[in-house]
């Protein structure tokens, strides 16, 4: 028997993508260079790190927390990628005393250090059952105090030419920023669809209290997910600082949300236990397009932030919309 | 027994159960919400590309 194609519950499921891509559409007929390479890769890199960081912040939506220090934490990241990688003969470098490191090295230190502020936020949320909500928005701070502290409250530059390669440069037509996506998207997939890990995961979001009686191990996998959270921030963070060519305390402020927003949209529910890499890619894409068509249509900022507000609105009443249906 | 259980999950997060705690909402009445705000994005977007275009 075949099933018939529901027009209106398509729309309804896709309302937001089918926005964009009319807004898409409209913006491309009505202005010059919007269909280019050249802002196709511009969207490419943009989305990148945001994907990276969205896949960070899945996990942790999807067994029904939240992380709000995740953009501080891909500011610290960037500002220690900073102090790690600027160039020898820099007269303003930050840590003088530091020899010429590889960037892998230097990324692999970053990566250490925010799996542990990650590791601390799965601790704080498992073990002392402190709301997922209430821990990262003090660790944000807490993150916040720690990079105004360690960088003077000054912003960096002079980086090494090799570390501005990471997000300049490209393989052939690919971007390097790309392929850091690319690969973390296609592990993030494997993790959440091929693993324990991933249907531990999805089993805590469904009901946690019915994943510990099945011998799950919610507090294990909840640290874990939160220092995969960490250690996504801190290669979003070393990749943002690379593409701006500069860090300060005020890299990554509001990332959390454009994260959050972007997985919601992606259909990760609020109230847990769903969620898909594919997904958590397409509400990046809605957001970085949304942005991209404003800015060429020569809208002021400001109605680019109302609209990306209604679109996150949108979201969430088009995710509660799916849950009253399946009550 | 249920209050142990209770206890043993984790704190929780802001958007735990938030949508048992909403008032009983139909589905028309979300579906009439999710349409002023596509109206109300609509709005925006059009208000901006027309200042943009010094048209108002």
């Amino acid at each position: 028997m075949q099933k018939s194609f529901n027009v209106k519950k398509f729309i309804s499921n896709n309302a937001i993508i089918i926005l964009i891509v009319l807004l898409a559409i409209l913006t491309g007929c009505t202005t010059k260079n919007f269909f280019t390479i050249t802002n196709f890769k511009n969207l490419v890199v943009n989305v990148s790190p945001r994907f990276i960081i969205a896949c960070g912040v899945s996990g942790c939506l999807i067994t029904k927390g939240t992380d709000l220090s995740a953009g501080r934490a891909v500011g610290l990241a960037a500002c220690l990628s900073a102090m790690l990688l600027q160039s020898l003969d820099y007269s303003a470098r930050m840590l003088p005393w530091v020899p010429d490191i590889p960037w892998p090295i230097a990324l692999i230190i970053v990566i250490v250090i925010m799996g542990c502020f990650g590791a601390v936020n799965g601790i704080v949320i498992s073990v002392l059952k402190v709301p997922p909500f209430i821990a990262t928005l003090g660790m944000q701070t807490i993150i916040y105090g720690l990079c105004s502290l360690i960088t003077n409250n000054q912003p960096m530059g002079g980086y090494k030419k090799s570390y501005l390669t990471v997000a300049s440069g490209s393989l052939g037509p690919i971007p390097y920023l790309m392929i850091f996506a690319v690969v973390i998207g296609l592990y993030f997939w494997f993790l959440y669809n091929k693993t324990r890990h991933g249907k531990y995961m999805y089993a805590i979001g469904g009901n946690e209290n019915a994943a510990q009686v099945a011998g799950v191990n919610v507090r294990g996998s909840l640290i874990r997910i939160y220092i995969l959270a960490g250690c996504m921030y801190a290669l979003a963070g070393f990749l943002v600082g690379a593409k701006a060519g500069g860090a300060s305390t005020a890299t990554g402020n509001g990332y959390e949300l454009e994260a959050i927003a972007a997985c919601t949209i992606g259909g990760v529910s609020a109230n847990g236990g769903v969620g898909r890499v594919g997904g958590i890619l397409i509400g990046v894409l809605v957001f970085e397009i949304l942005k991209i068509c404003l800015q060429f249509l020569g809208v002021d900022p400001a109605y680019t932030y109302i609209a990306q507000g209604l679109v996150i609105v949108i979201a969430v009443a088009l995710d509660l919309r799916k849950y009253l249906q399946k009550k | 027994m249920e209050e142990e259980q209770k206890e043993k999950s984790s704190g929780g997060s802001l958007f735990e159960g938030i949508y048992d705690q909403l008032p009983d909402i139909s589905v028309k009445a979300v579906d009439r919400f999710i349409l002023i705000c596509a109206i109300a994005l609509v709005a925006v977007i059009l208000v901006g590309v027309l200042k943009a275009n010094h048209i108002f």
